[in-house]
């Protein structure tokens, strides 16, 4: 922390602490440290004699819930005779508010962070402690269909901003006591609630402490995203390559907590990270569980192919045309001569040509607006491919090369492994471009070391193949039948690991 | 450097990988020179004579305890003459890891990329090794059985897809010249990769369950034995002997004669990255341990500050350590095995003698 940051904190040290006795200096106290902003509501009252004040952010608290429970509440159904100032407190307190959740305040500090949250105060004169109603309701866009990670067959629900939705998500899956969801607050500025959740007894509790400490060691000023804490708890800060995993799909999330994985949901975001995230989960989805296991297990071995297809496809096609012409079939080998035969650049320049531009159109496709994506899409089909084989510029292999590695990266459920197949591609196809084939099988060495050297939270980050867990093989590459699916991968779940009883599969055998 | 464990089985990959690498390339030529269609036997005979090395070696290892090779040295035979001692041991894997280094550049420039020059080869292959045994044993450890699959299949894909063309009549007559050309064309096999076992002894004190290490070491190395067997026994099917004897690298030319249908040819490739990432490993293994090794000598806490001079050194000593092929060649059928012998045999015995000695000793006392 530098001196100015002590500065500051001690600044706000030296305000109150605890609520005034009188309600205008309480007020105006509050209306000076949120800077007369106007959205903040306040509704002069008397009740019973007593002056008080009602408080709350205009747009962050349900208006029905306010004016219908509490005004009227207050407004209609106080006692008549005249009672002391004591007594009405707690009346309302324990008695005549038709609300779920009311709490005491007495710290300034507090009263803040739940006014700023959406909850309504209530400060009465001559009482040190203020009522606060939860009355939280703001507009969010509700529990839709998830756009970035769809499926056939499968929940189609996604996470929301909120966070309270998203562990309701979570817990309509689980319905376990055992489920637990730890609270934080993390963001000097932002104050952004944090759920960490996992299933007692499943989840290894060196994991679940381990979440917590990093999580506690975080000082930021502010977390407008998961990706905030991913990058200050993610073990490899230095690699190309994903230790945290995230999903917005509430069945993902709590398959991972099934199998023993802890959950942080961070609120203002619908992607919920999970960890430990392996290599192998992010070649996974949930989808491969509702499928049947003949489909799934052929989907993932699928996925894993493409995963080399996007990888090294370009580099094994300019290693092959610039260096080892004698592998290529003669008749293959012809042919490629011949539509090489007027592209003024080396394989490499061809290739490094046709990838930049598949890039640029890539995140061009993202960040447009819905009206003009088409016309991007038709400039980079017909324009870019069809005219640079017409005006000789690229080969046409060149371009079914490119577009089959592009397809193929479009394959994985999850995104964030795309990015280091599009980044380590260039690596190779400088590799290849120099050193051929013996450039790419060297940097495939160097590749595989780097990710066996990977740790995603105590677990080795390429288990279960290295360490090898034969136990395990059965939910990887292959995806048994459900009843064979007996036991929670073992490097998570250091407990509890049987999830079937054998006797449990029907039919007949 | 105690946080670095590795398995029984992660250990039996990493002797069948060294077991394999380098020697998949060098061994059947001297041997079908030598003893012609019984070239298989030469290797398979050393094979089951190197189980009673490496069975010396693990007992060896296992009074070790967790002491490396070195440190055993020193402590048997104090701080001057046990330095000796371990320099013997440390420029013999050196020479060795130049000499790895050098076959896989010989038979890149000459094979696969002739434009490419030998330095550069060499710095690129290095450079790699470097990182991984930066990594540590853990992860080398690790990474082996990533790979291990990988080199079994695409060996099965080589013996399987060039079965079509084995001729019987290449193999007789068995025994056809006596048995001497079998013994000494099995004293190239003892040499390599045998004999080199020793550097597992920089290696076994980082295994658990010391028990089943040793178990893994024998068969780690009988595997990779019968690997090398079944490489010269199918070159020698295919080939015949006069024309293994003549290849520089025969499983590389048996890898080309690959013609499944008239549409899978061509795969030779197949035998390159076999031959790659188990000489990668081999020279992995004999990096790490000569590091470990010239860190223990200096009394370093860590190896890692030494990987990049020893990469140096060693860079230009596999470019100047012979002129030729030729040469290497017979220098492998003469001199090796002797070199080999006096590092790989006589140097441990006497080291465990002393380390014997000397832990009664202070065991008494």
């Amino acid at each position: 922390m530098t001196d100015k940051d002590k500065q500051t904190n001690e600044l706000d040290d030296s305000a109150p602490h605890a609520l005034f006795s009188r309600v205008e200096k309480n007020i105006a106290y509050i209306e000076t440290a949120l800077g007369n902003s106007t959205d903040l509501v306040i509704r002069h009252i008397q009740l019973n004699k007593t002056k008080c004040a009602v408080l709350f952010i205009d747009g962050l608290v349900d208006k029905h819930t306010v004016q219908n429970f509490l005004m009227e509440a207050l407004m209609l159904e106080m006692p008549k005779r005249r009672v002391s100032v004591t007594t009405l407190y707690n009346t309302i307190k324990d008695a005549s508010l038709p609300i779920g959740e009311l709490e005491e305040v007495k710290q300034f500090k507090d009263l803040f962070s739940r006014l700023l949250s959406g909850e309504t105060l209530l400060l009465l004169d001559e009482e040190t402690s203020a009522l606060a109603a939860s009355t939280k309701g703001w507009r969010d866009r509700g529990v839709q269909e998830t756009n970035s990670e769809s499926v056939i067959r499968g929940p189609k629900e996604a996470f929301t901003e909120t966070l309270r939705t998203n562990t309701a998500l979570v817990r309509r899956k689980i319905k376990d006591p055992k489920l637990r969801i730890d609270g934080k607050v993390i963001g000097r500025v932002t104050q952004t609630e944090i759920a960490v959740i996992y299933v007692d007894g499943l989840a290894d509790e060196s994991v679940v402490e381990e979440v917590h400490s990093r999580l506690d060691a975080i000082d930021i000023d502010g977390v407008l995203e998961s990706g905030y804490l991913e990058e200050y708890i993610e073990d490899a800060h230095f690699s190309p390559f994903p230790t945290v995993y995230y999903s917005e799909r509430p069945d993902a999330i709590a398959g991972g907590l099934l199998e023993g994985k802890v959950a942080i949901i961070t609120d203002g975001t619908p992607n919920v990270l999970l960890v430990p995230a392996l290599f192998v989960n992010f070649l996974q989805s949930s989808e491969d569980y509702y499928q049947r296991y003949d489909i799934g297990t052929f989907i993932r071995l699928l996925r894993l192919l493409s995963f080399c297809v996007a990888l090294f496809m370009p580099s094994l096609y300019i290693a092959f045309t610039t260096f080892h012409q004698e592998m290529i079939p003669p008749s293959l080998l012809i042919s490629l001569a011949a539509q090489r035969e007027g592209v003024p650049f080396p394989a490499f320049v061809e290739a490094l040509l046709m990838e930049f531009t598949f890039e640029i159109l890539r995140e061009a496709g993202v960040r447009l607006p819905k009206a003009v994506g088409s016309a991007v899409s038709i400039v980079g089909a017909l324009v870019l491919g069809e005219s640079a084989v017409q005006a000789g510029l690229v080969s046409p292999a060149m371009v079914i090369v490119v577009a089959l590695t592009a397809i193929s990266s479009f394959v994985f459920p999850s995104y964030n492994m795309a990015i280091p197949i599009r980044m380590l591609r260039f690596l190779f196809m400088i590799l290849a471009a120099t050193f051929g084939l013996y450039g790419i099988i060297l940097g495939l060495i160097a590749l595989i070391i780097h990710m066996c050297s990977l740790k995603s939270f105590g677990s080795p980050y390429m288990s279960p193949f290295a360490p090898l867990t034969t136990k395990d093989q059965k939910d990887v590459l292959v995806r048994f039948p459900h009843w064979g699916l007996f036991s929670r991968p073992s490097t998570q779940a250091k407990n509890n690991q049987g999830r079937t009883s054998h006797s449990s599969r029907g039919g007949q055998s | 450097m105690g946080n670095h464990t590795i398995s029984p089985r992660q250990f039996m990959y990493l002797v069948i990988l060294f077991t394999v690498g380098s020697s998949i390339l060098i061994i059947p030529t001297p041997t079908a020179a030598m003893a012609k269609q019984d070239a298989w036997l030469s290797v398979l005979l050393p094979v089951s004579a190197g189980t009673l090395i490496i069975w010396f070696l693990s007992t060896f290892g296992r009074q070790l305890e967790n002491k490396t090779f070195v440190e055993a040295a020193i402590f048997a035979f104090g701080n001057w003459f046990g330095r000796l001692l371990s320099f013997f041991y440390l420029s013999f894997i050196f020479i060795l890891g130049a000499l790895v280094l050098r076959n896989i550049g010989d038979f890149m420039t000459t094979q696969i990329m002739p434009d490419t020059p030998l330095q550069f080869t060499h710095i690129l292959f290095l450079l790699v090794v470097i990182f991984g045994a930066r990594q540590g044993l853990e992860v080398i450890g690790r990474s082996s059985e990533i790979f291990i699959p990988w080199i079994f299949l695409l060996l099965f894909f080589l013996f399987f897809s060039i079965s079509p063309q084995i001729n019987l009549d290449n193999l007789q007559p068995i025994l056809g010249g006596g048995i001497k050309p079998i013994l000494s064309s099995s004293l190239t096999y003892l040499g390599t990769p045998l004999l080199e076992m020793v550097i597992f002894l920089m290696v076994f004190p980082y295994v658990k369950e010391k028990k089943k290490a040793g178990r893994a070491w024998i068969l780690g190395a009988l595997i990779g034995g019968l690997i090398l067997t079944l490489v010269t026994l199918f070159s020698v099917l295919v080939m015949g002997s006069d024309l293994t004897a003549l290849n520089a690298y025969p499983s590389y030319e048996l890898a080309k004669k690959i013609n499944l249908a008239g549409f899978l040819e061509g795969v030779e490739i197949i035998v390159a990255i076999i031959w790659m990432l188990t000489i990668f490993f081999k020279l992995v293994i004999i990096y790490f341990a000569c590091s470990l090794g010239t860190a223990n000598f200096l009394n370093m806490e860590d190896y890692r500050p030494l990987l990049l001079p020893t990469g140096m050194g060693m860079v230009v000593l596999s470019i100047v350590a012979y002129p030729d092929v030729a040469y290497f060649e017979a220098f492998l059928g003469e001199t090796w095995f002797l070199y080999a012998l006096t590092h790989g045999m006589l140097l441990p015995l006497i080291i465990w003698a002393g380390f014997m000695i000397k832990r009664a000793h202070t065991e008494s006392s």
